[in-house]
Order: structure tokens, then sequence, then C-alpha cells
């Protein structure tokens, strides 16, 4: 594919992929930029498309409304939390099925896994929420941590990571140093499974950060929010009438989120790739 | 409510070989002894998914089926009706109009995304000759952001007075456009599958790079030897080699789509719309479990909703097997 | 309590046994009631919920009370309009709520059939003592007539008024003061006809929304979602009425495209492109505050136009009340009972957001009773007044809220010329009565 004659239609199309990028990126950069702009310049026509002066002014206003870092706060312990859970879960059974596989009960346990595959997680909202009532964790972080920190996907998604790379000779060779197969899962696959590891862990970091249905029924305080539910709120308190300090408010709940995504973009891809591509 | 990711799409377990027929009898008996051993750790293993699953998701899930025979509202006495939930359900033409615009945005946030995600995919794969991990990164942006966050966003810029959207048609048609496209019945579907193809695409992208890139070049290049055109190269080779990836995304989709809850529910302001015109079974699930607080109803639909996921993933499955 | 626990032997424990759950599950379902405390000293802390703007409100009135009652403290906590209820009724099921909550009118159909508020009725509140002070109207929405339990006070009401735009109605040669306004807009016919010369098509308009003028003839015909046997009424010959004159405004040009409470609905408050409101009276403290400071003078209030020689209508209203869950009913009580009756307080909420009390006793007072420059001069109490006075006791119903959307949904259908009135309202009537039954 690399003849001269398809060098022109090749730079053609790559100009237009990059403009259809600019297409995807541009709400993000609107949203920026609204950020910096005064309320009253929101309403200007035509609207403004470059960056303005009224950060500081939005900030304040901004705060005025809502403890912004306390909500970034809250749902940076409620997703890391949730996040080393699932990896710890997602590993552990990962492990288990990938190389137990003579194991009695193999077959039916792991159909069983794929089956939740399919399962709506919102089938079973009322009586989850019942649960929670019984717990007595209703405005408490509890529910947002452990629900869905048993992942069929997650497990799935390990197994595949596992299978592909720890070799079965290795368990042999371990085994016969007369390594137990706990020592093995925290020293020999934990290591070796780092790269999944990471796109596993960025993935649900970024489901739980953004999660907006869970906090919305189990949450209470406005202090304990977490940020979706914080920023809707924030959007509803103030009429949907201060767009500046909305736009604003989302920005920085982004931000993390973006900075997480950039040290683990790699790992990220590269585990979607790396499962896919067998 | 998302849809869970990647990569299941190919890879089907595969079987190593494990101890093989020729051995000894002393040999298996040791090995047996071996296995009973290791399978000891391997329900340690998994007992933790296991429990917390049975906790979280299949103990819900269970009592949803019974309560979805209930009328019952978390504080009255509980009462039982039978089928009467459904019967309601099915009479209810709020929920027909909630299954309609759900299939509606099914269907559309589907072909669109896909769509997209497919050119893109083999535009970039193919043709593409600078900074491919560069286009991969950004299209995946979007799935960054909270579809909460995404439908604040979209409401400004859809806005009829502040919106970006009417100031470009304005300075287009050289006359100032103030349309309501939030509160039309007629756009606001095409705005949820916006939102949605915005969001997924990227997620899409990466899952059929990967199924191209797995297509081994050899291939094409056998095909080109045998005088194969470019367009016999893509339907004879590259398009049933992507079955299975396209089938998962069609499958992940469907999943998503049936549980679609956030955008509507932004994007309307909690509304769902004018005259119920965005109102899908999520937010219908939604209204009738939290906002009139009737769980057997609630219940009721959650075990459709899951009914007609199995029925139409079934059937993206069917029609992709028959294309292919 | 009973039903509950044979209903979980028979019904749930087969399907939970195998995951252990059926101890938890025959708890949850029997965990409604509890003790209520007896009432004791009025001291320590109380949490209250409502929703924006009253936390602002309450910023006001708290530090009264406070003052009043030394060492208690009031923890105000507001949740965004559209959740707020539901999140209310999440806390009911979940038995962790506040103290004190917040009820607003549309909503009241929700809770009043349920456990979870105190029952004012009884001992040590007695509540019914005081019933007659409270606008009648009001009351009705608070107290249940067969049982006799009241779960909330009548916090404010919103008796409705035609708020217009001297400016707008003088240019266009018509009268511009409350009593000759009400003479020309006598009827709704009138309302129709007369109205017709504020509009300038696609510019400005006599009504904002085809709603307004629905609920305002249903309120005037003291209809309903539902009479007292729980018969829906959206099909009652009055309904139909309503939606005719609203069809034949909205035919003629009259109405409004705009949608309440958006960005453009308040700019049409601001330049004066909607002539005339029909609406509570809460809406000149949101003109005054919010929405269009500086249209100062230029408002005035008459009698809406009348339907079967009633002019009263209401639209809005906030009732608060004692959740059982309270670990301290007795400051919860002293609060409740400061915030609807304490002339203090009411005076407080009425000067600072127009929020009209429903307690009586108050709308004689002076401070209710004083000329306003806002209306040019008027004292706009004369009109709600009277209005709360004529209100027609409502009947409420726990499908209110469906019946409520489904009407939505007929008007609609109705204006855009989708339905006509009979069809869209016997299909308005079919789908409330289906999802009522079972």
């Amino acid at each position: 594919m690399s003849d001269v004659g398809h060098r022109i239609p090749r730079i053609v199309i790559t100009i237009a992929v990059a403009i259809t990028t600019l297409v995807f990126v541009f709400p993000l950069y609107w949203m920026a930029v609204l950020a910096t702009r005064s309320t009253a310049e929101v309403f200007d026509f035509p609207p403004p498309l470059l960056p303005g002066t009224a950060l500081v002014d939005n900030f304040a206003r901004l705060q005025d409304s809502l403890n912004i870092f306390r909500a970034l706060g809250n749902t940076a312990y409620v997703s890391l939390a949730h996040t080393l859970l699932v990896l710890l879960v997602s590993s552990l059974a990962g492990y288990g099925f990938s190389r137990f596989r003579e194991a009695p009960g193999h077959r039916v346990l792991y159909g069983s896994v794929l089956l939740t595959l399919f399962i709506p997680p919102a089938a079973g909202l009322i009586p989850w929420f019942v649960e929670m009532k019984e717990f007595g964790w209703v405005n408490t972080y509890w529910p947002l941590i452990l629900t869905g920190a048993a992942t069929g996907f997650g497990v799935f998604w390990m197994r595949q990571v596992v299978d592909a790379s720890i070799p079965t000779e290795l368990y042999d060779a371990a085994r016969i140093d007369g390594a137990g197969d706990m020592w093995i899962y925290w020293r020999v696959v934990l290591p070796l499974i780092r790269p999944g590891l990471a796109a596993l862990g960025i993935w649900s970091f970024m489901l739980s950060w953004n999660n907006f249905l869970m906090p919305l029924i189990i949450l209470n305080e406005t202090e304990k929010f977490t940020l979706p539910l914080a920023l809707t709120q924030l959007n509803t308190a103030t009429g949907g009438n201060d767009a500046s300090a909305v736009m604003l408010g989302t920005t920085i709940g982004v931000l993390p989120i973006f900075v997480a995504f950039a040290f683990a973009t790699r790992q990220f891809i590269a585990g979607l790739t790396a499962g896919a591509a067998r | 409510m998302t849809v869970s990711p990647p990569n299941m799409a190919a890879s089907l377990p595969q079987r190593r070989s494990g101890a093989t027929s020729g051995e000894s009898g002393e040999r298996r008996a040791a090995l047996r002894k071996a296995r009973l051993r290791n399978n000891r750790a391997f329900y340690l293993c998994i007992t933790p998914f296991f429990i917390l699953f049975g906790i979280f998701g299949a103990f819900p899930i269970a009592a949803s089926l019974v309560i979805s025979f209930l009328r019952w509202d978390g504080l009255s006495d509980p009462e039982w009706v039978g089928f009467g939930n459904y019967l309601i359900l099915f009479g209810d033409p709020v929920f027909r109009k909630a299954i309609w615009n759900t299939v509606y945005i099914w269907v559309g946030s589907t072909v669109l995304t896909m769509g997209i995600a497919f050119v893109l995919a083999y535009l970039i794969n193919e043709y593409v000759l600078v900074a491919k991990g560069f286009f991969r990164v950004v299209f995946l942006f979007p799935l960054l952001v909270a579809p909460a966050v995404t439908g604040i966003i979209a409401s400004v810029m859809f806005s009829s007075h502040a919106g970006i959207v009417n100031a470009v048609l304005s300075w287009v048609t050289g006359e100032r456009v103030t349309f309501e496209w939030l509160d039309s019945t007629v756009w606001i579907k095409p705005l949820v599958i916006l939102l949605i193809a915005w969001r997924w695409t990227g997620w899409h992208l990466i899952i059929f790079l990967a199924g191209l890139q797995a297509i081994p070049r050899e291939l094409y290049g056998a095909a080109r030897v045998d005088g194969a055109s470019e367009r016999q190269v893509f339907f004879r080779i590259t398009l049933p080699l992507m079955v299975p990836f396209i089938l998962y995304s069609a499958i992940s989709s469907t999943v998503g789509a049936f549980q679609l809850f956030d955008e509507p529910y932004v994007l309307t302001g909690g509304t769902y719309g004018t005259a119920n015109s965005a109102q899908v079974l999520g937010t219908y699930l939604y209204q009738s479990a939290f906002q009139e607080f009737n769980f057997g109803l609630a219940s009721a639909t959650s075990y459709v909703i899951f009914a007609l996921i199995l029925v139409f993933s079934a059937i993206n499955a069917r029609l992709l097997r028959r294309q292919a | 309590m009973q039903k509950h626990h044979r209903f979980s032997r028979r019904g749930l424990l087969s399907a939970t046994a195998s995951l252990g759950g059926a101890a938890l599950f025959s708890g949850l379902l029997s965990s409604c009631g509890e003790d209520s405390e007896s009432t004791g000293e009025v001291g320590g802390e109380i949490t209250v919920w409502t929703w924006p703007d009253n936390d602002k409100t309450f910023e006001k009135t708290v530090p009264i009370f406070e003052k009043k009652h030394p060492g208690v403290k009031v923890k105000v906590q507001a949740f965004a309009g559209d959740q707020y209820h539901n999140k209310l009724l999440a806390t009911l099921v979940s038995g962790s709520g506040p103290d004190v909550a917040m009820v607003e009118i549309t909503n009241v159909a929700k809770f009043k059939g349920k456990p979870g508020f105190v029952n004012l009725a009884e001992e040590p509140y007695n509540a019914t003592g005081s019933a007659g002070n409270y606008a009648s109207f009001s009351w009705s929405y608070a107290a249940d007539e067969e049982s006799g339990r009241v779960f909330v006070l009548p916090k404010n009401t919103g008796p409705g008024g035609l708020f217009y735009r001297r400016d707008v109605l003088e240019e266009v040669g018509l009268p511009t003061e409350p009593d000759e306004v009400h003479d020309v807009f006598k009827t709704w016919d009138d309302y129709l006809n007369e109205g017709k010369k504020v509009v300038i098509p696609d510019q400005r308009w006599l009504v904002d929304t085809p709603m307004a003028i629905v609920n305002a003839i249903r309120a005037q015909a003291g209809i309903s979602y539902f009479d007292e046997s729980g018969t829906c009424m959206l099909t009652a010959p009055e309904m139909k009425e309503a939606l005719n004159y609203a069809k034949r405004a909205y035919d003629a040009g009259l109405v409004g495209p705009f949608e309440q409470w958006t960005q453009e609905w308040g700019a049409a408050i601001k330049n004066g492109t909607v002539a005339t409101f029909l609406i509570g009276n809460w809406f000149g403290g949101n003109v005054k505050s919010v929405y269009a400071p500086e249209t100062a003078g230029k408002w005035g209030v008459a009698f809406a136009p009348e339907y079967n020689g009633n002019e009263a209508f209401n639209s809005g209203g906030d009732f608060i009340g004692i959740l059982e869950t309270s670990k301290n009913k007795a400051t919860a009580w002293e609060f409740i009972k400061f915030v609807t009756q304490d002339s203090d307080s009411l005076r407080t909420m009425y000067r600072e957001n127009d929020l009209y009390p429903a307690w009586m006793p108050a709308t004689k007072e002076s401070w209710m009773n004083e000329p306003d420059d806002f209306y040019a001069g008027q004292n706009v109490n004369e009109v709600f007044a009277q209005v709360s006075e004529d209100m027609q006791k409502p009947v409420t119903n726990p499908n209110d809220p469906e019946a409520a959307d489904a009407l939505g949904d007929a008007v609609n259908e109705v204006m855009k010329d989708k339905a006509s009135i009979d069809d869209a309202l016997a299909a308005a009537q079919r789908r409330v009565e289906n999802k009522a039954s079972g």
C-alpha cells in the first residue's frame, strides 16, 4: 500500500481525518472557552470562540455555590477505592479461571461470569436500593465503592490478560520451587499483568468517576456529592443562568480524568488491543 | 449506565495442552491429587467475585422478579398483584413511547456510531500517513467526559439564544435563528443520538482498528497477486474477518442503548422532553422507581428491559452472521 | 405489619434463601414503622430539607428562630428542584432523613397517603386546633379528610391573578388600572377577544403558555384531576372547555412560544413581549429579584378572567412537616410552627420573596397591605386576599402527578393539531386509569 500513486489521496484523507478530530474536540474546547468568559459574553452574538479574561470572576462565583474541591476529593476517594477493589477482585478471579482450567465446575462458573455481561445493572435497582438501606449505607460511599466491584467484564478481561502474559511453564517452574498458589498470584502474576491492570484500572476509574445514577440515588448531603451530581445540581441551582460558572465547573471536573488518561494512554489502548487482537 | 468495554471480541478461551493421554496411571493419579490441591486455590480466587456479585448483582436481580409481582411503594404494605404490573406496563402509552424512542435511539446511534467508527478506522489504518496513534487517542477524549457533563455542555451548545449551533445556522442563513432544539419533539432524539455517537465513536474505533490490524497483511498481498480489485479485497477479505469485531460492537451498543439514562435525563433537565419525546426505557424505569415510587412497576420494567436486551442482541448476532 | 411477615415467608423465601438473603429481606419489609420519640425538650440541632431558593430565604428566618430558642441549631440542606422530591421519597424509604422537610404543592399527593411524615393531628401536636387559621383550600392539601391525618402544615400559598404590563396595555389603548383591566377581561371570551389588541405577530403575545389558561380555568371550575370517589376527571366538560379556550387562543396567535423557567421566558418577562401572565403572586418576587428588576413600576395585578363568575385560582404553594425518623421532634415542631405561624418569619418571607402566608391572620397585617412602587403604587394584596378566600377546595389523589403529565401531553397534542380535544383527553384519561389500576 505504499505505492507513490496512492500518495495524493492519502494526504487528502489524512487532512480529512484531522478535520474530523476537530469536530470531536470542539465541544470540549468550547466548554473551556466559556469557562473563561463572563456570563454576559456567553449570550453574545456571534458567540465567543477564543478564551476570555473572566476566569477568576467565574471561579469566585463557582466557589460561592459549590465547593468544587470538596466534590473533587469525594469523587477521587470513591473512584480510587472502587478501582483498587475492581483490580483485586478481577485479577484474582482472572488468575483463577486462567490457571485452574481443569478444576471441577470451572466451565459452569466461567459461563456464569460471561452471562453476567448481559445483565443490565438497572434490573436490580430497587432491591439493591432497599438492600443498601438495610445495611445502613444510604448517604455513605460504601454502595458506590462496592457495587460493580464484581464485574464479569473485569474477570473476563483479566483472564484474557493472564492467559496471554503467563506461560503455563511458569506455573510449573514456580511450583517446582515450592511456591504456593497465592504467592504465585501476588509475586509472579500481578507484576506480569501490570499493563492489563493499568488498562482495566483506568477504565474502572473512568466509569466510577463519571457515575451519575448511583450517587443520585444514594447521596443525600451536598457535602458528600460527587462531581457529576454536584455539577448538575449547580446547573439547576443557577437556573441554567450561569453557563460560564457551570462550564468552569465541568472543565475542572474533567481535568483529573484527562490527566489519569494521559499517564496510562499507552496501557489503556494496548490493553484494549492486546485483548482484541488475538 | 454504560456499556461494558473492550476486547472480549475475538478471543475465545484458548485451550492449552493439559495432561496428555500417554502417561502412566501412577503419574495420572499424582496429577489428580495435585489438581485437587490446586482447586482449593481456584475456589479461593473466585470467591470474592461471587460473593460480591451475589450481594450486589444476583440477589437484587432475583428479588426484583418477585417485586415485579407486587404493588409496593417501599413504605406501605406490599400487595400481591400477579401480572398486574406487566399489564399496566403494556397498557401505558408512555411505556410504548419509551420502547419506540429506545429502538429509534438504539438503531440510530448504533448505525451512526459504528458507521463513523468503521470508516475512520479503515481510513486511519489504510490511508493515514502520520500521527495514527494521535488520532486513536483524540477520538477517545469524549469518552472520558461524564455523560451527565456531556449533557450539560450539549444543552448550552443547543440552547436557543446562547447556543453556538443556532449561531452557526444564523450565520449560514443570514437571519437570526433561535430554534428551540431541546424542547422540540422532533429533534430531541437525534440530539441524544448525536451525544451517544460523540461519546462512543472512539471506543468502537479502537475495537475496529484492533480488528483491522489483526488481519494478516499477506492476505491482502496474495489477493492482489490474484488480481483482486480494492473493492473485492474489502468485501471478500476485510469485511468477513471483521464480523466478530462488528458483532461485539453491535452487542455492546445494544446493551448500552437499552440502559440509556444519563443523556436524555440531563439533556431535558429531568423532564424527558416535551410530551415524553425523550422518554426511554432507562428513564421510564427511573421515573417509576424513584419519582413515582412504584417499585413493582419499576421492577417489571427492568425485567422487560432485560428481555429486550437478550432478544435484540440475538437479532443482532443473527443478522450479522447471515451477512458474513 | 403482619401482612409483611406473611408475605415475606410465602413469597420471597424461596427466591432468596439460596442467596442467604431471607433474613435481610424480611427485615427490610417490616422496618417501616418505628417508635416515635415522645416530644421532649426544645434544643439541639435539626436538619431541614428544601430546594433553592428557599435555602436563601431560610438564611434570613433561621437566625430569628435561633434567637428565640437559644441553644437550637438549624441546618438547612437544599437539593435541586427537579431532584428534591425524589430524594425526599427515597429518604423516607431508607429511613435516614432529615428532621423537617418541605413539600411543594404539586408533589403533595405523593406523600399524603404514605407513612413517613409525623401525623400532626395527634398528641402532642394537635394541629387540627389551628386548622381554621390556615387558608382552607390549603389545609385540605395537608389534611386527609377520611382519616383526619395531618402530615404537613401549609407554609405558603400561591393565590393567582392576572399580572399585566401597564406599558403594553397603555400602548394599545387598553385601560391600565386593575379594576378597569378586570372589566375589559371580565370573562375568558373577553380575554381572548380584547387580548388580540396586544398581539404583534411573532413578536408580542397575550399570554406565555396554553397551560396557563387551562390550569386557571380548571381551578376556577373547581375541577381536580380526580373527584372524591377517585374517578379521573380529565374528560369532564369543564376540562374540555378549558382546552377549547387555550386552543382558540393558540390558533389566534395569542400564545407565546415559551416554556416556563427557560432563559427565553425570562427574556420575555423583561422585554414585555408577553403582555399578561396568569400566575401565582410569588411571580412578582421572581420578577423583582431575578428576571427583570428594571421593570419596576410597569406591572399591575388584576383578577383573572372569570369562569362561571369565579376568578380564583391558585398556582403553587409550599408545605412543611416532620419526619417520623426525626430524633428531635420537639424542636422540629417548634420550627414548623415558627415557619408557618410566626409573624416575624411570615413577614420576612413575604418581604424577601413574596411568599404568601397560608396563615390567614397574617393577611390582615399592615406589612401585607402596603402600596408597592413595583406595581405603580397598587396594593396587590387586595387581589390576592380575595382570591385566597374564594379558592375552592381541591381533591388530592396519589395519581395526580400522572394525570398532570397526561394533561400536559394532551394540551401539547391539541395545540399542535395532532388530536382533537375529545380524543386527546380521552387518551389521557385512559392512560391515567391504566396506570392507576392494578
